[in-house]
């Protein structure tokens, strides 16, 4: 698997590819900004891209920004945001614009090789992703307890994974499920819940952390 | 302190001095006496004309009638005049057309040359008191194409009837053919062609007259206007009244029927002394009005008072009164903001006020126009010295209190720029460092190390997250990141996403200056904060920017506590909204829950 990453720190930059390496991922392009990213991708072809979202030159937003330029250049490049801040606000603006192949993570979880390596697969397949410690803080900050509080276990199991960004195949892997329960799952949810049944992948995540964020969906 | 440094140049502007006198207003006794050496002298003037009139009281009353109110009232009007400051050389043009008027009738002694200058003599009249109307309020008012239009009237007027007269034979006028006569050309039927060729020029010239009044008029400002006004709307009426002649006789009027027109000639023709007058009246009310105006503002001489008081007396709306602030060595206006002098290309008239010590007080800056109006000028400046005197007292304070404000607003934004440098500094260096050590760390951790080793390495790695935890909490604490990145609505909403009460929010999402930003933010988390304790259950929050106001309201549906103090609910607040030159309101409202407004300046 190869990727490309662009990040100011070349220590973090080391730590990353060394990390990588390890579980077989291939740094073939390195940048310590999103418009030096952007002049070597076409020409490396990696199949995701690793954004910090702080960058040069002003250090606020320039991962967002260069993932919108990526999609622009060739939208089958997955691209996943680092950012050292749970902040939903950078998440639903990288999902703006459809959320395949789109992930958001928290630079704390980096180290743990194993979860940075599946983001990247699932990335690379063009599934979304957002971190599991984002999606805890919103559904524990929620004001919609009362609805929550209506789904079932399993059900809030299952929302928790399409809020994580997973399809229903994905879902169902993970949690060990056929195909047709999660989709039954998934219709109940959005019955209880009043989320637009969206079948769309694409949409779903932003929907779902829509609804958890605000109260009001997105339509 | 670069903002004041211009203080040092404002000798350099080009500045009129108009000192104040000390006039006195006129007291009864020298009033009557003024009135009645006024009356005496017009009474003078006027028998002069009837008597220069002498046979025409005989075969025309009727016109002799007419002719001498003409005499009376440009009299009358020029001997009033003749009292206004720098109006006597009209005065003497208004006394001349009714003493020339008069000679044009003394043709009707028929002895010596008075046949024969009597023609000459009415149109020089109407030519004198067409120059009058040109010269009022203030000669240097001419225009270029005015001057030369008022040359061509005495030449079409004076000139024509001249060249009428001496190629003329006195018989040809029925008189007798012995009265005293000059004659250049006799020759009846150039002296015929003469007057076909005048008539038609004549009513061009009196077009050309009405014309020029309209532009006139037009072009005049402020007290100018006021004062041109009357000659104006009467210029109509003195176009038909010179035109009426010239028509008659191109009519071929004659008898009776032209007797009536010279007789309601001179009599409408009384519209001039009468414009001149009202004019009269008007500028001494004028400088009542200014003396009513300043006494109004003594009673409260604000500095913003006192120019309107001097705009509203001198109709200036764009006169500025800049005050001096020794503290300050500067001017500023009427809000004590720092005031430069008018730029120099700015035709501005400046006058320089100063206490009777000499001390400077104020400059005044003023539509050059008021240049010609000296006197209501220095009433207006004499009148307002004590206002002004007050004024430039609390003006002085309010410029001290605008730089107290500023230094505040600068240090409030310093502020902010510094946090911001902090939280960037602790984000993109020693954040890094820490999270590249962890990645670093977790690469090392490979199965080949021994057991004890690798639980080393996990130890360092959960203290490096614990320490970044810990400085992450720090930078927030400094300044929230999204709210530089993402801008208020952003950072508010991610405050809102974590709050146990159900939080509305609706601000604007475009960007405001960073410090009006933060204090918005602080202000918002701080409400937020003070809506849980009385266990508010809903909060709304809104906000709209106007004219550069950054308005938040933050509306809970709980009580405030009765007796609760702004400062103690809002630590440090109020000083931060303040410091940049806003406020914040509390109201408790009659449906319940209380609501925060705020009005925070953007900059």
């Amino acid at each position: 698997m190869k990727v490309a990453m662009a990040d100011d720190s070349t220590l973090f930059r080391g730590g990353l590819r060394l990390l990588l390496s390890q579980v077989g991922v291939e740094v073939c392009l390195e940048a310590s900004n999103g418009e030096e990213l952007l002049e070597g991708i076409e020409q490396a072809r990696p199949e995701v891209a690793i954004l910090d979202i702080r960058m040069p030159p002003t250090f606020t937003r320039e991962g967002l920004q260069t993932a919108a330029r990526i999609r622009e250049l060739d939208p089958g490049i997955g691209v996943l945001i680092l950012s050292t801040y749970a902040e939903t606000t950078y998440a639903a603006e990288l999902f703006a614009n459809g959320s395949a192949g789109r992930g958001y993570m928290l630079k704390d979880r980096v180290d743990d090789v194993g979860t940075l390596r599946d983001a990247l697969v699932r990335l690379a397949a063009g599934e979304s992703l957002v971190d599991a410690t984002l999606v805890d803080s919103l559904i524990g900050h929620s004001r919609r307890q009362d609805a929550l509080a209506a789904l079932t276990v399993r059900e809030r199991q299952v929302l928790r994974q399409m809020a994580e960004g997973r399809s229903n195949a994905g879902v169902a892997a993970v949690l060990n499920l056929s195909h047709k329960t999660v989709e039954n799952y998934a219709a109940s949810i959005f019955g209880k819940l009043d989320i637009p049944a969206g079948s769309d992948d694409n949409r779903r995540v932003l929907a779902v952390l829509s609804w958890l964020r605000a109260g009001t969906v997105s339509s | 302190m670069s903002e004041f440094g211009w203080a040092n140049r404002v000798n350099t502007v080009r500045t009129t001095s108009i000192a104040p006198t000390s006039q006195r207003p006129p007291t009864p006794a020298s009033a009557s006496r003024q009135w009645s050496r006024t009356l005496a002298v017009t009474a003078v003037l006027t028998a002069s004309g009837a008597l220069i009139f002498g046979p025409l009281w005989q075969v025309s009353p009727d016109v002799a009638a007419g002719s001498i109110l003409f005499t009376a009232m440009f009299s009358g009007a020029g001997v009033i005049l003749w009292d206004e400051p720098g109006h006597r050389r009209t005065a003497v043009l208004l006394v001349l057309a009714g003493q020339f008027w008069a000679l044009g009738w003394s043709e009707e002694w028929a002895i010596g040359p008075l046949p024969f200058i009597s023609g000459p003599a009415s149109y020089l009249a109407l030519s004198l008191a067409a120059w009058a109307m040109f010269r009022y309020p203030d000669p240097a008012l001419l225009s270029r194409l005015e001057r030369v239009f008022v040359r061509i009237l005495a030449g079409v007027a004076v000139g024509g009837i001249l060249a009428e007269t001496l190629t003329a034979r006195p018989q040809w006028r029925g008189y007798q053919p012995d009265t005293w006569w000059i004659t250049l050309i006799a020759d009846r039927e150039f002296n015929v062609a003469i007057g076909t060729v005048l008539r038609p020029l004549q009513v061009l010239v009196i077009g050309g007259f009405l014309l020029l009044w309209v532009l006139r008029i037009r072009r005049m400002r402020g007290l100018d206007r006021e004062l041109l006004a009357p000659m104006a709307l009467a210029s109509p009426v003195i176009a038909v009244a010179v035109g009426a002649v010239p028509v008659a006789k191109l009519l071929g009027l004659t008898g009776q029927t032209m007797d009536r027109v010279y007789a309601l000639q001179p009599a409408a023709l009384a519209v001039i002394p009468l414009a001149f007058l009202i004019s009269v009246v008007r500028r001494r009310l004028a400088d009542n009005a200014v003396l009513t105006l300043i006494q109004q503002v003594q009673r409260r001489p604000t500095p913003e008072a006192v120019q309107t008081a001097l705009r509203t007396a001198l109709r200036d709306a764009t006169l500025r009164v800049r005050y001096w602030a020794p503290e300050l060595n500067a001017h500023v206006d009427v809000t004590g903001a720092p005031a430069g002098p008018p730029a120099e290309d700015e035709d501005r008239l400046v006058m320089p006020v100063t206490e009777p010590t000499g001390e400077p007080l104020a400059v005044i800056d003023a539509d050059p126009g008021l240049r010609r109006h000296p006197l209501v000028l220095s009433n207006a400046l004499a009148a307002s010295g004590l206002a002004l005197e007050n004024a430039q007292l609390q003006a002085a304070v309010l410029g001290r209190l605008s730089q107290v404000r500023a230094v505040r607003m600068q240090a409030v934004q310093a502020g902010v720029a510094e946090r911001r440098r902090v939280e960037r500094d602790l984000h993109d260096g020693a954040q890094q460092r820490l999270l590249a050590l962890r990645l670093v760390l977790a690469a090392s951790d490979r199965p080949q190390l021994s057991e004890a080793a690798r639980e080393r390495l996990r130890q360092m790695n959960q203290e490096i997250a614990l320490a970044l935890n810990e400085l992450r909490d720090l930078a927030r604490g400094i300044h929230p990141a999204v709210l530089s990145q993402a801008g208020l609505s952003a950072a508010i909403d991610a405050v809102a996403d974590q709050q146990p009460i159900e939080v509305e929010a609706s601000l604007p999402t475009g960007r405001f200056p960073a410090a009006t930003e933060e204090t918005a933010y602080y202000l918002i988390c701080a409400a937020l904060k003070t809506a849980e304790a009385p266990g508010a259950s809903r909060v709304i929050i809104r906000g709209h920017e106007r004219d550069g106001v950054l308005t938040i309201e933050v509306e809970q549906d709980s009580r405030r506590p009765a007796g609760s103090r702004l400062e103690s609910e809002l630590p440090g607040m109020l000083d931060r909204v303040r410091a940049l030159g806003g406020d914040i309101m509390f109201s408790t409202l009659s449906r319940g829950g209380s609501l925060m407004v705020a009005a925070i300046p953007c900059g």
